[in-house]
């Protein structure tokens, strides 16, 4: 029983690994372009760049500049063709275009001085692959659910099973739901999920060793996330509601986090917290979502630089907020998201190394200002030199890691749990002790996993608002992943941020199935059948 | 779509550097993971601080101390316990260098793949006899004083007795001052004429006829202006009966022929005035003075010199192993590495001398059964105390591979108080072997 929870998580990684090692998938061909030398050029991807520069999706080489010139997307059987910048040379039957326009079989599309003939082709509907792994997947997430509650059981007496029992018997009907909601909607690509159910599992077991009465709110806020989850895909799939959203989303996102900032309740150092009705949440956890949606955009206006400031500028304020509600964990989370998103958008390093240097400039101007910030991060790498003090959690998060070995002392049969947010901010060491350095790698490959299937998935057959947003999002999950694992072992500074799933926390939860939607979304697969 | 593509490396990126962390976190983990699980805060072995699972057994095998869940369990023999108490530390931590803490990791059976995982806890087994320990605390018959026996083939430590002593499961009230200081280790006592072991090792390598001078005594004499006694006149003497003599003035003038400098040197050298440390536990420097007024008694073990037991029963191991010494341990196998502390040749010639200085002075009729060599020392104290009795030295039998040192302060006479000590402690030992 000892190894059981170690070689379920390891499967899990290693089907989910090998999905996306074999996953080859070609987006088909929807239209062409013709020209005049009877050369014909595919049109794949959903949005395409095309102009001469080399760099387009679809080069004209006798296009008469090397610059992308405008955006064709497919828009039903036809197609819209968006230009880009003032000095775009975009045509549609001899009318020089400047907003977007719509183009259908047999248009003339002129496009830097190049004479194209628009041609729509006809896409076969595939046919819905089974996803075989899926049942597979469900199969393992069930069995871990159930070895994790052995493993309790043998430290129990059967007259305390109840939590434990509603606990994992809750995840476990939660998989089955998930599973068959995948199903009823053709959805495929069950891996994430699978995915965000295991991490939620391991959550489970964290939940109940440290504290088991909690049992029930984390089952109602997985049920919240799950929920959230699956309206989200579903949404997500419909994409001009999608972008009609974006903004009053990312409005919303705000307001919430300037409300936080004014009313919030400082717990435990961080002013972040907002108690309604005597329910307690971090509202910057479901800011994250809006923050994925803000930053995303389709790639038209991804090269209109008006569209990169707003987004710039709402990033500074998020990040400005959480900095003054001394949430700096967060804070360095969302600028993480901020910098990717910023560099998927403009593909500028000036960009980058700009935003960099200037919060770097920030902190400095922040620390000198209020030194008392620069004490929290004074025990950085000093965790055994200051094991009592500055360096307590560290230290401890250390020990606990040494004393699992690879397979744990079982569930619930570790100390760690007794110490302070070790079910939180430390829950590496909680999961390592307990389960077993197998399992909390696992854990950690699971998250980078999920980032390589988000970068993998910008395969063409989705915009790019898919591809930005699944980027996004997984980088918010990363960059949650480095500050938590690493600052609990004094690798990074320690800043107590959550482990996406894992940690004991009923907003971080419902959150991360937020994102995770975002990342199932990216992905062509996760919408079935084709031409949805 | 191309551009979005090649731009999303910037994620992966991220990923590298979060498995670049987990390499550093492992390699971390790897190479100090049995310290991390040894530290003290951790409650899956500790308990406020005291160890909950393992077991310090002796060399026969029987537990010394057994830690639980509710505590720590001594031997249940009250004799037992008061003699290895030093050895193994009690349960507050009142006495440092105890097995206890310098096995902890074992004791917690930390292991990589593991973690502290363990049906029951580990048992370590020690080098330390019960038996011979409680042979040892019997020989000092209530005295104060230090008894070391190791195997010098092995460095196992086969006894360790500090007294005064106490009871580790009792009440408290047999505490005495000193109780705590494990005396074998960190006390620096006067050496009085076993020191002249240093002073000889010097004289013969740098006195190329040493062993052609004549030597004479009338029982006392003046070295550099200063006057030094002996019990009685020794007449003309060759070097190796001036030792088995242990006559004043010949170490006296060798002293002042050697120098302050030289003499250090070699107290150094042989360990005298150097800490070392026995499997992690820190044995104490003694010190050496010999500058001035200071250097004519410095050479017969008076005036301001201090030796801490351990290094004496070093200094004696080396020269019954042909001037190697192997790094001493408390557990049972000893620690298998060893280092020359003197030349082969001087080592050879200072056994030699030792043994003939039983056979003239000690008496071999006093060690039936025994072959030794041997030093004794009456360090004279002041204060109308009576003197500090040494007697160190090692068995030349190679089946029976010990030496030993025995200290009792106030005890009188070394090669009286002492040797008899020493006697019955080597006739307890022969059953070891």
């Amino acid at each position: 029983m000892r190894y059981a929870a170690a070689a379920l998580t390891l499967a899990i990684t290693a089907v989910f690994a090998l999905s996306l090692l074999l996953r080859k998938k070609r987006p088909s061909v929807w239209g062409r372009l013709e020209l005049r030398d009877g050369t014909s050029l595919e049109l794949k991807n959903r949005e395409s760049l095309v102009g001469g520069s080399p760099s387009s999706d679809v080069c004209l080489t006798t296009s008469r500049r090397r610059v992308p010139e405008g955006v064709i997307e497919r828009d039903g059987s036809g197609c819209k063709i968006h230009p880009i910048g003032k000095k775009s040379e975009i045509s549609v039957n001899g009318t020089l275009i400047k907003k977007a326009a719509a183009a259908a079989d047999g248009d003339v599309l002129t496009i830097g001085g190049a004479e194209t003939v628009f041609k729509s082709a006809e896409v076969l509907p595939e046919k819905a692959r089974a996803e075989r792994s899926g049942g597979l997947y469900l199969l393992l997430v069930l069995a871990l659910c159930g070895a994790l509650f052995s493993s309790f059981c043998f430290v129990l007496k059967p007259s305390d099973f109840t939590p434990y029992a509603i606990g994992f018997g809750g995840a476990a009907a939660a998989s089955v739901l998930l599973f068959i909601v995948n199903r009823a909607f053709g959805q495929g690509a069950f891996g994430v999920d699978a995915i965000g159910l295991t991490l939620s599992a391991i959550g489970m077991s964290v939940v109940l060793s440290s504290s088991p009465r909690s049992v029930y709110k984390e089952l109602i806020c997985l049920a919240a996330g799950i929920a959230i989850y699956i309206v989200l895909t579903l949404f997500l799939r419909s994409g001009a509601g999608v972008r009609a959203l974006r903004r009053p989303i990312a409005i919303l996102g705000l307001a919430l986090i300037v409300f936080a900032l004014l009313t919030a309740e400082s717990i435990l150092g961080a002013k972040n917290w907002i108690r309604i009705a005597g329910v307690s949440f971090q509202p910057s956890e479901l800011v994250k979502i809006a923050f994925v949606f803000a930053g995303a955009a389709p790639l038209y206006s991804v090269f209109n630089k008006r569209n990169l400031i707003v987004f710039i500028a709402f990033s500074a304020l998020c990040v400005g907020s959480l900095v003054l509600m001394s949430d700096f964990g967060t804070a360095l989370v969302f600028f993480t998201a901020y910098l990717v998103t910023a560099f998927m958008r403009s593909g500028s390093f000036a960009t980058v190394a700009l935003s960099a240097s200037g919060a770097g400039l920030a902190a400095v101007i922040a620390v000198t200002a209020r030194p008392y910030i620069a004490v929290r991060f004074s025990s950085w790498g000093r965790a055994w030199e200051l094991y009592n003090e500055g360096g307590y959690q560290q230290a401890r998060t250390m020990t606990a890691c040494a004393s699992g070995g690879l397979f744990g002392l079982g569930a619930g049969k570790g100390w760690f749990k007794t110490v302070f947010a070790a079910d939180t901010d430390m829950v590496f060491g909680l999961v390592s002790e307990e389960l077993g350095l197998i399992t909390a790698f696992s854990a950690v490959i699971m998250i980078l996993l999920l980032a390589v299937y988000a970068a993998k998935s910008i395969n063409g057959e989705k915009g790019g608002f898919y591809a930005i947003a699944a980027c996004g999002a997984a980088a918010i999950m990363l960059a949650q992943l480095a500050l938590n694992v690493f600052g609990s072992l004094d690798i990074l500074p320690f800043t107590g941020v959550t482990f996406p799933f894992v940690s004991n926390g009923g907003t971080s939860l419902i959150a991360s199935w937020g994102l995770l939607a975002f990342i199932k979304a990216g992905s062509a697969s996760a919408d079935g059948k084709r031409g949805g | 779509m191309r551009k979005l593509k090649r731009r999303a490396v910037s994620i992966l990126l991220i990923a590298v550097l979060i498995i670049a962390g987990l390499g550093v976190f492992s390699a971390r983990l790897y190479n100090d993971g049995g310290a991390w699980a040894a530290f003290k805060g951790n409650g899956n072995v500790y308990s406020s601080g005291r160890l909950k699972t393992g077991s310090l057994l002796s060399r026969e095998g029987e537990a010394l101390l057994h830690f639980t869940k509710d505590g720590s369990e001594y031997s249940e023999d009250a004799d037992t316990r008061m003699s290895t108490v030093h050895v193994l530390g009690d349960k507050y931590g009142n006495i440092s260098g105890g097995a206890a803490s310098l096995y902890r990791d074992e004791l917690i059976s930390y292991s990589f793949v593991n973690g502290v995982y363990t049906e029951e806890g580990e048992s370590v087994r020690l080098s330390v006899s019960a038996e011979l320990s409680k042979a040892a605390l019997l020989a000092l018959d209530g005295r104060n004083g230090a008894i070391g026996v190791v195997n010098y083939k092995t460095g196992e430590i086969l006894c360790m007795v500090s007294a005064p002593t106490f009871d580790p499961e009792g009440d408290g009230t047999d505490v005495t001052d000193g109780a705590y200081l494990n005396k074998f280790i960190s006390s620096g006592f006067t050496p009085g004429s076993v020191f002249k072991l240093v002073t000889l090792t010097a004289a013969i390598e740098t006195i190329p006829d040493l062993y052609d001078r004549s030597f004479h005594c009338d029982g006392a004499c003046e070295v550099d202006g200063v006057k030094i006694t002996c019990t009685h006149a020794h007449g003309d003497m060759k070097i190796e009966d001036a030792l088995a003599e242990s006559c004043n003035c010949t170490f006296a003038a060798l002293a002042a022929e050697l120098g302050a400098d030289t003499m250090a040197d070699y107290a150094k050298r042989l360990g005298i005035t150097e800490s070392f440390t026995i499997d992690g536990a820190r044995v104490s420097a003694g010190k050496y003075e010999g500058g001035g007024e200071f250097l004519p008694w410095s050479g017969v073990g008076q005036g301001r010199d201090l030796v801490v037991p351990a290094s004496m029963l070093r200094l004696v191991s080396a020269v019954a192993n042909d001037g190697l010494v192997p790094e001493f341990s408390y557990k049972y196998g000893g620690s298998g590495a060893e280092r020359r502390l003197i030349p082969e040749d001087t080592a050879q010639k200072l056994a030699l001398m030792m043994s003939y200085s039983v056979a003239k002075t000690y008496g071999r009729e006093n060690f039936l059964g025994l072959s030794i060599a041997a030093k004794s020392g009456t360090a004279e104290v002041g204060g109308g105390r009576e003197p500090n009795a040494w007697f160190v030295g090692f068995s030349t039998d190679e089946s029976f591979p010990v030496a030993f040192v025995v200290m009792i302060e106030n005890g009188g006479s070394g090669t009286y108080s002492a040797g008899r000590a020493a006697n019955a402690v080597l006739q307890a030992a022969k059953n070891l072997f």
